[in-house]
Formats: structure tokens, C-alpha cells, sequence
């Protein structure tokens, strides 16, 4: 065994020039099959990030019965077994966001219509999504507050602005009505035109007070300190919580619609990604074959001289293997600052609507993930790939005749 | 140079393994990045059809008012010229005006804000595809009173099915609330559920019967002969009614235009990977089979050949396999393309399978604009011309004494 490394290793520095163009190969195949899923792994972690820190967060408490009818009546109790859980998962929990969110309808002197009335804890929400980066006019709400905020587009539509009354009449807790009068302390941009003509922010207390639902909550959103114990955080909580009242639902729950649907450009892109293999794999083959037929004559006197097949197999595979661990290292040491390089500086996009874009607060970039995965996934698949291309030379030792090689 | 083209020529011919080699690696290369564009297009253009289709239309038509204030007494003052002006136009292939109210909808326990939409059915099934989208019941049963089109994901989260009912409230004309019973008629289902869960369509004739003016349109919608048409034809409907709001579907959905922009930008980059990686293939098998041929060369300068031809020849040789290549890349490309044309690939077995749920079907559709086929094949010849030089000037370096003597 030892001699057949010797004299593998020995033949790849034989002829440097021939082991640096397969080796070159390989490594060429592993830094574009990393930047290639870098970038689709950098754009899909980027819309799933911005969903999770804007709107859902990693884990929600919420009501057994809040995700098949999302009604007032269907709120959760704030209350000692709740806290009591906060309380012993302190450390694994980062923070957390109280919300109860239902509709109303808004009416100022002449419009009315329905929107969304959103009770938060002002600290607590800022700490989660920055909502006060985004206000435009008036201040923002402290706890407790009696004043709401309301969102840019529906300040439009109803005509109100800070300072000026709006009416609230809904529904509350079960079957109650419910009704007030608050002055308008702030406006806010929400950017989604969705959220931005709908959606009207209160305190926590106000809201709770105004649904008549003291001490309820629609939904908690919790935020682990790392983000990817967040299902063996969401576990403990449902081991510890009566199933009977409360439903624990992690960001893959919540985001099921969303993360559906993008299966479809994950598994297009996977199509694409099998062209990118397949191209790489010729380029590979193409450059062992001319080594084969280059090599024959060696190969030729070898055996005449008495060298077994098996054992010449065995040096072809282990060259391979060799030339395959060189290249896929290699490739991915090179990957490394290529891969940084672009996360820290995303591809720029260009074109007319990069502007409007903007303004819509997306970031008009292509983001790159240098997540270890991305490296070592892709390392190893291209030497798995090299390694069966490898296979290649082996077959033909077995098969060359001696007396068709030429010259 | 008659010679030299012969002599090429025959050489190719000479090393049936290595030449064959080569061509495949083109054929392949090219087929790659054929296949992968037309993918990509095929990717991108059915995002882009979805969201055409179900929610923006090519052109979207506003009272300027309309959009600040949401109030359907802001409607498109001369309908009727205009709609005459669409009818007559043969860019457009199909318009439908909306009456869009905002609103409420409730059930016996639970309330929902949402949009209603009043339209014409014939207009709107030429328009959009609510009409194929429909999932369950008629599209707008005829002696139903006040027949109402919802989306799956609100039927669920209300729990209604066909012939329930249900009251809508809305404001009229005169700013009074109205309230009134209606009838599910149909489910229909896009690809996204958020919409779904926005959009009621009802009768216009109902709703602008209860708004109290029969005339009003608030929305116009249309589709064009070809979406590149949109900005101009925008434009110069723009300058006919300086009064109206004339919107594209990239002004009316910014993030539909990110995702083209960035789906644009992403499969260029893709593409050039890919390129790349074809180019680097077809750069090491070259080499390889100048290293093979190294004692061939090295006699064909010993007796004579200067060094100028010995480049020409492999340069020539090289133009033929690309050719070669080439044109049997197109054809595999050609022919795969034609296969897939009607019956897609189905992603299913890639992870998409789930989609189904969403009522839309897990297949990409390749396909490819005839100028992109010609831009990559010359692209791909350029690049295995190009990378043919090298080996040639590698080539011209050796020393013929020393070549000959080659193993």
C-alpha cells in the first residue's frame, strides 16, 4: 500500500504541467459551483430573514385555536403560565413582543373604513423591526399611551394628521363592542402598500383596553439568542405549555405559504445548478480523457514489463483521488475571499427600476450567504463528482491491450 | 493554406477519441448554457405572467384622486371616451373597469377588512384569469342575488363555503355606511394567498347600484399584445389624458419588478458562470492534447513547417471542432427545446411538489428568444476560440530537438 502511494504521488510531479491543468480544473469547478450557490443561497436567506425579523419572528405563542379562525375571541392569556415560562427560558430567550391585532373600523368626520388596529409595547416592537426609523410626523408611542399611530397611506386616505381625532369601532372580546376616540400622535411609513393603507398602531394597555380583552394577546412573538436552537426552543415550550390552550409555531409554520411557493425557484434553480454539474463534469472528463491518451504508452510499458492491472489501478485511482482533494481544497481556500469579498460588497443592481426599488425599502443588491454549509456542500459534491470522473482511467487500465498502443 | 486546412482537417480525423472528446465537450457546454437560459427565461416568465395575470395587468388606469383618497367618488371621469379609445386600439388586447371599494366582511364570528372589487364578468375574464382560477361553484351564478367571488385562503379563515352568506359594509357616494347580504358564488385561488385573502369580486352592476351611481368605474385594467409594449403605450395614453394616473405593472407592483431585476441580473451571472466553466473545460482539454502531441509537433517543425503555420493548423483545428461542436450543440439544444415545449419539466420530484396545494402546477416551461439562441452560440464559439489560442501559442514555444525526443 505504501509503495502504491509512493508511486502515485511520484507520478502526479512526474509531469507537473499535466497534474496542474486537472488539478486547475478542479478547483475551477468547486469556486463556481460555491459562487453559484452562494448567491441563491444568499438571495433566499435574505427574503426569509426579512420576513422573519419584519413580520413573523422565530417563535409565536398564540392561541389554540388563533391559526384556523384568527378572531378576538380566539386570544391568548398573557398570564402567570406564560411569564413563568419567560421567566426559566430567560437566558435562551433574546426578547420578546407582545401584540393583539385585530380589525376596526377607523372613521374620521366624513370616511370611515376598516384596517388594522395593532397593540404593542413600543420598547419591545422598536427592539424587533426598527418600526421607529420609519416615522415621518409626530412622535412615536411610549407605554401606555393613549395616542395612536397611524400609517402614511391611511393618514391619506382618511385625511387625518397628527393631532387630529380619529374614531374606533369594532368588535371586542367576546361579542362586546367596542369603541373609542384617540388622537393621532404620529405618522409612520410602512413602506407595504398593503400594511401602509391599513394599519394603525396603539399601546398594548390601550388596545387590550379597547377589544375589552385585559391581559390577552393575539399573539408573542419570541426571539431566541441564537436563532438556530429555535426549534429545540419552540419543543420545550410546547412540552411545557397545556396543549389544551396554547399553540407553539415556529417561523417555518408561520412563513408555510411563502416557503411553498419558493420551492419552485429553489427546484428551478436546482435544474440550473444540474446544468452547471454537468458542464463542469465534461470539462473534467475532457481534460482526464487527453491525460489517458497521453499516458498510454506508459501504461503500455508497464504492463509489458510485468506491472499487475490491480495494481496499476490502483495508483490511477489513488491519483485521482489525489488530484481530486488538491483541486476541491484548493478551490474552496480561493472560494473563501472570493465569497467574502462579495458579501460584504453584493452585486449592485443596475437598470431603471433600481430607484423605485429603493424606495420601496428593499436593498437593490444580490446578496451572497458565506455560510460554512455553502463551502463545504459544494467541496464536496465537485469531488464526488471528480473522483467518479476518476473512476474513468482505472476502467481503462483494464481494458488497454498492450499491442494496440502506439508508437 | 488550401493545405493547411486539409492537413487540420485530417488531423481531427486521425484521433477519432481525442476530437470526439473535444466536440462533446462544445456539444455539451452549449447545450448547457442554451438549456439553463431558456430555463431562466422560463422561470422568470411565468413569475411574470402569474403576477400579470392574477393581480396588475399590463397597465393599470386611476383617477389621480382615486389613489390618495381610496373614494369611489373619484372615478375615471370619461369612461366612456375612453373605453371607446381602448376598443379601437389593437395594441390592447382586452380592458375591464372596476368599480373598488374598500370595505368589510363578516361572518356570523368574524370580521375581515378587505377590497371589493365590482366588475364585469366578461371583461374581467378576458382580463384577468379569475375566471380559470376559480376552484369551486359558478363564476357569478345568474339568479343568485348579489353572487360574490372570494379568495380559498378567506373562505377557510371564515369557514364559508358556496351559498353561504355573508354581509359586506361599505361606504357610499354620500359617505353613509351601507351594509348588505351576500351570496358566495365561487372560490377562486391565486398563487398568492395574501391577495386571495384581500380581493372580493362582486357584480358591478350590484355594487355600483348600492354606491349609488351605475356609471362608476374606479379602476381600468388592461392587456396589451406584448408587456415591452407597456411603457409606451403608458406613455402615450399618458399624454392623451394628462388627467388620469397611467400606471405599468412595474410602477403599479414595484416588487414584481425586483424580483424581474434581480431574476435578470441573477441569471446572467448564472449564465456566466456557466460560460466560464465551459470555457475552462475546453482551456484544459486543449492543453491536454497539445501535451499529447508534443513529439507529433516537434516533427513537423524538425522538417520543416515554420512556426507560423504550425499555429494556423492548430488554430484551424480548433475552429473545426468548435464549429462541429457547435452545430451539434444547437441541435441537441433544438431538439430538447421542442420536446419540452408543451410538456415542461415538472419539478415535482425536485421538492416542488407541494405546490400543487396552491392549485398551480410544479412545471417550467423552457423557452428561448431566437436572438439569445444566436448571441450564445456565438458566444460559446468566441469562447473555444479564444481558448484554443493559448494551447496553439504553447505550442509555438517548443523546441523542436527537444519535442521530437518526447515520450
Amino acid at each position: 500500500m505504501k509503495l502504491t502511494i509512493k508511486l502515485a504521488w511520484r507520478n502526479l510531479w512526474r509531469n507537473k504541467k499535466r497534474t496542474l491543468v486537472t488539478i486547475s480544473s478542479v478547483l475551477f469547478a468547486v469556486l463556481l459551483a460555491i459562487l453559484f450557490f452562494s448567491m441563491e443561497q444568499g438571495s433566499y436567506d435574505r427574503m426569509i430573514d426579512t420576513m422573519v425579523r419584519y413580520s413573523t419572528g422565530y417563535i409565536q405563542i398564540q392561541d389554540v385555536y388563533y391559526e384556523d379562525e384568527p378572531s378576538i375571541d380566539n386570544t391568548l392569556l398573557f398570564g402567570e403560565e406564560i411569564h413563568t415560562l419567560l421567566d426559566k427560558h430567560q437566558d435562551a430567550i433574546s426578547h420578546y413582543v407582545p401584540r393583539l391585532q385585530y380589525f376596526s373600523l377607523i372613521a374620521s368626520e366624513n370616511t370611515t373604513r376598516g384596517g388594522m388596529v395593532t397593540g404593542i409595547e413600543p420598547e419591545r416592537e422598536v427592539k424587533f423591526n426598527d418600526l421607529r426609523e420609519d416615522m415621518v410626523a409626530g412622535d412615536f408611542l411610549e407605554k401606555g399611551d393613549g395616542g395612536v399611530l397611524m400609517a402614511e397611506g391611511l393618514s391619506d386616505i382618511m385625511n387625518l394628521g397628527v393631532g387630529d381625532t380619529l374614531v374606533l369601532l369594532g368588535q371586542g372580546f367576546h361579542g362586546t363592542t367596542a369603541a373609542g376616540k384617540y388622537p393621532v400622535k404620529g405618522i409612520i411609513d410602512l413602506k407595504i402598500p398593503e400594511l401602509n393603507n391599513n394599519v394603525i398602531y396603539m399601546s398594548l394597555e390601550a388596545a387590550q383596553w379597547f377589544f375589552g380583552a385585559e391581559n390577552r394577546l393575539t399573539a408573542l412573538i419570541i426571539m431566541p439568542e441564537n436563532p438556530g436552537q429555535t426549534q429545540q426552543l419552540a419543543n420545550l415550550f410546547t412540552g411545557e405549555l397545556d396543549s389544551q390552550w396554547y399553540n407553539v409555531l415556529t417561523w417555518e409554520e408561520l412563513l408555510e405559504d411563502l416557503l411553498t411557493l419558493m420551492k419552485f425557484d429553489i427546484a428551478g434553480t436546482m435544474v440550473l445548478m444540474m446544468i452547471l454539474y454537468l458542464v463542469i463534469a465534461f470539462g473534467l472528463f475532457g481534460t482526464i480523457l487527453m491525460m489517458m491518451l497521453e499516458r498510454q504508452k506508459e501504461f503500455g510499458l508497464l504492463f509489458s514489463l510485468g506491472m499487475k492491472r490491480s495494481l496499476l489501478a490502483r495508483v490511477c485511482m489513488l491519483e485521482s483521488l489525489f488530484i481530486s482533494a488538491i483541486g476541491v481544497i484548493a478551490g474552496i481556500v480561493l472560494a473563501i475571499p472570493v465569497v467574502t469579498w462579495f458579501t460584504y460588497n453584493p452585486i449592485p443592481l443596475t437598470g431603471d427600476m433600481a430607484g423605485a426599488i429603493e424606495d420601496f425599502g428593499f436593498e437593490p443588491v444580490l446578496p451572497f450567504s458565506s455560510d460554512p454549509s455553502v463551502f463545504y456542500s459544494q467541496g464536496l459534491l465537485v469531488m464526488a463528482l471528480s473522483v467518479l470522473i476518476g473512476l474513468f482511467p482505472v476502467y481503462k487500465v483494464y481494458r488497454l491491450k498492450i499491442t494496440d498502443v502506439k508508437h | 493554406m488550401k493545405t493547411l486546412i486539409k492537413i487540420s482537417w485530417r488531423n481531427i480525423w486521425r484521433n477519432r477519441q481525442r476530437s470526439l472528446t473535444m466536440i462533446l465537450a462544445i456539444t455539451v457546454g452549449l447545450w448547457g448554457g442554451l438549456f439553463a437560459a431558456s430555463i431562466a427565461t422560463g422561470l422568470m416568465d411565468q413569475r411574470f405572467k402569474t403576477g400579470v395575470e392574477q393581480e396588475f395587468s399590463h397597465i393599470q388606469v386611476h383617477n389621480p384622486e382615486f389613489l390618495r383618497e381610496s373614494h369611489p367618488r373619484h372615478g375615471i371621469a370619461n369612461w366612456d371616451t375612453l373605453q371607446n379609445e381602448l376598443s379601437a386600439n389593437d395594441t390592447v388586447v382586452a380592458f375591464s373597469g372596476r368599480t373598488l371599494v374598500s370595505g368589510m366582511i363578516a361572518s356570523a364570528n368574524m370580521t375581515q377588512g378587505v377590497n371589493l372589487l365590482g366588475v364585469n364578468p366578461q371583461m374581467e375574464a378576458q382580463t384577468s384569469s379569475l375566471k380559470i382560477n376559480l376552484k369551486e361553484g359558478e363564476y357569478f351564478k345568474e339568479d343568485m342575488l348579489n353572487p360574490l367571488l372570494l379568495g380559498k385562503s378567506l373562505a377557510d379563515l371564515m369557514n364559508v363555503r358556496i351559498g353561504s352568506r355573508l354581509v359586506i359594509t361599505f361606504q357610499d357616494l354620500n359617505n353613509e355606511l351601507i351594509s348588505t347580504s351576500c351570496r358566495v358564488s365561487g372560490i377562486y385561488q391565486t398563487a398568492n394567498s395574501a391577495f386571495d385573502q384581500r380581493n372580493i369580486y362582486l357584480l358591478q352592476t350590484d355594487l355600483n347600484n348600492y354606491l349609488g351611481d351605475t356609471t362608476i368605474v374606479t379602476q381600468a385594467a388592461m392587456l396589451l399584445k406584448d408587456h415591452k409594449l407597456s411603457d409606451d403605450f403608458s406613455d402615450s395614453l399618458q399624454k392623451k389624458h394628462p388627467e388620469l394616473n397611467i400606471r405599468t405593472w412595474a410602477e403599479v407592483s414595484p416588487q414584481l419588478a425586483f424580483y424581474n431585476e434581480m431574476g435578470m441580473t441573477m441569471f446572467m451571472i448564472i449564465l456566466f458562470i456557466i460560460l466560464l466553466a465551459l470555457a475552462f473545460g475546453l482551456l484544459n482539454t486543449m492543453l491536454m492534447s497539445v501535451f499529447e502531441r508534443v513529439k507529433e509537433l516537434g516533427m513537423l517543425m524538425s522538417i520543416g513547417m515554420n512556426k507560423k503555420r504550425v499555429f494556423v493548423m492548430i488554430l484551424l483545428e480548433t475552429i473545426f471542432l468548435s464549429l462541429s461542436g457547435a452545430a451539434s450543440g444547437m441541435a441537441a439544444s433544438y431538439l430538447t427545446l421542442l420536446s419540452l415545449k408543451d410538456k415542461g419539466i415538472n419539478l415535482a420530484p425536485l421538492g416542488a411538489g407541494s405546490l400543487s396545494e396552491f392549485g398551480f402546477e410544479p412545471v417550467v416551461y423552457p423557452q428561448l428568444e431566437v436572438s439569445f439562441f444566436i448571441f450564445l452560440t456565438i458566444m460559446v464559439v468566441a469562447a473555444a476560440i479564444l481558448t484554443g489560442i493559448y494551447p496553439a501559442l504553447k505550442a509555438l514555444r517548443l523546441n523542436p530537438a527537444e519535442a521530437v525526443k518526447a515520450d
